[in-house]
């Protein structure tokens, strides 16, 4: 076990950029902001080095760190307000505010709690995730990978509460419909 | 109220508020109606729910690299910082 949750700086990068990228990309909406995000993951982590103190690994610890700079990125963004009548919500409802013919969510042929195929379906994730708008796939990434209430999303992003339902309801309703035709191709 | 029973746009707007507890009274109410009528809708939580447990894992499962360049300019800054870059 000796050196098992010992620091090794020296092969941080060769050892971990790729996966804290990874771990960056599925959560911020641009590549370049990701990159910075692991660099200054990487100088943050060395300029703190000596406050490591072993009860977790290397690995670890620079996960914790990354997650900590993905959180400034957000609090670093500049402000804004959702324009709540985009009327965006439109395609997927007709004018009683049903589903349409062609939007209503289908039978998916998957077992909800058993195991899966997960490769493909963390692909086209990823690809639905990136193909919302830029706002949409900040909520995205707090909710569903940080796992955040919605108070705390409020605050990191300076949100309301409306507008927060709202890019949740709209992020939603985009990830269903994209998972369906992409991953299960439904229709 | 009775055209909220019927609206599938605010049931699966409200169902965001519902995963938080942050239903009032009454939309508690119009929710649970309208899901008890809609199947659509109904398949609409199950799904949401099934992203929700499984999003998390979404880095575990996705693989980017980042470009070289990137790491060479990493590698040279902790280089700089470290004066020799090992303690």
């Amino acid at each position: 076990m000796e050196d098992s949750f010992s620091l090794q700086p020296d092969k941080w990068v060769d050892n971990y950029a790729d996966k804290l990228y990874t771990y960056a990309m599925a959560r911020v909406a641009n590549a370049g902001a990701a990159e910075d995000i692991v660099q200054e993951t990487f100088l943050s982590a060395w300029k703190a080095r000596d406050t490591y103190n072993k009860l977790a690994s290397e690995k670890t610890w620079l996960y914790v760190i990354c997650k900590n700079k993905i959180t400034d990125y957000y609090r670093r963004q500049p402000k804004f307000t959702v324009p709540l009548n985009t009327g965006e919500e439109d395609v997927y409802f007709d004018q009683t505010d049903h589903w349409t013919e062609s939007t209503r969510p289908q039978n998916w042929p998957i077992d909800y709690h058993g195991t899966m195929e997960r490769k493909e379906f963390y692909k086209i994730l990823y690809l639905c995730k990136s193909k919302l708008k830029e706002f949409q796939q900040r909520v995205f990434a707090l909710k569903y990978l940080e796992e955040l209430g919605s108070d705390e999303i409020c605050d990191t992003l300076s949100i309301s509460k409306e507008n927060y339902w709202v890019l949740l309801h709209r992020a939603k309703l985009h990830i269903r419909a994209c998972l369906e035709k992409n991953w299960l191709h439904i229709k | 109220m009775s055209k909220l029973r019927k609206s599938c746009r605010q049931a699966t707007y409200l169902l965001g508020k519902k995963e938080e507890g942050q239903l009032t009274f009454k939309e508690r109410l119009v929710l649970a109606l309208h899901l008890a009528l809609c199947d659509m809708c109904r398949l609409f939580e199950k799904q949401l729910n099934f992203v929700r447990r499984n999003a998390k894992q979404l880095h575990e499962h996705t693989h980017h690299q980042l470009p070289q360049q990137s790491k060479q300019k990493i590698k040279a800054a902790l280089k700089d910082a470290g004066e020799g870059g090992t303690n």
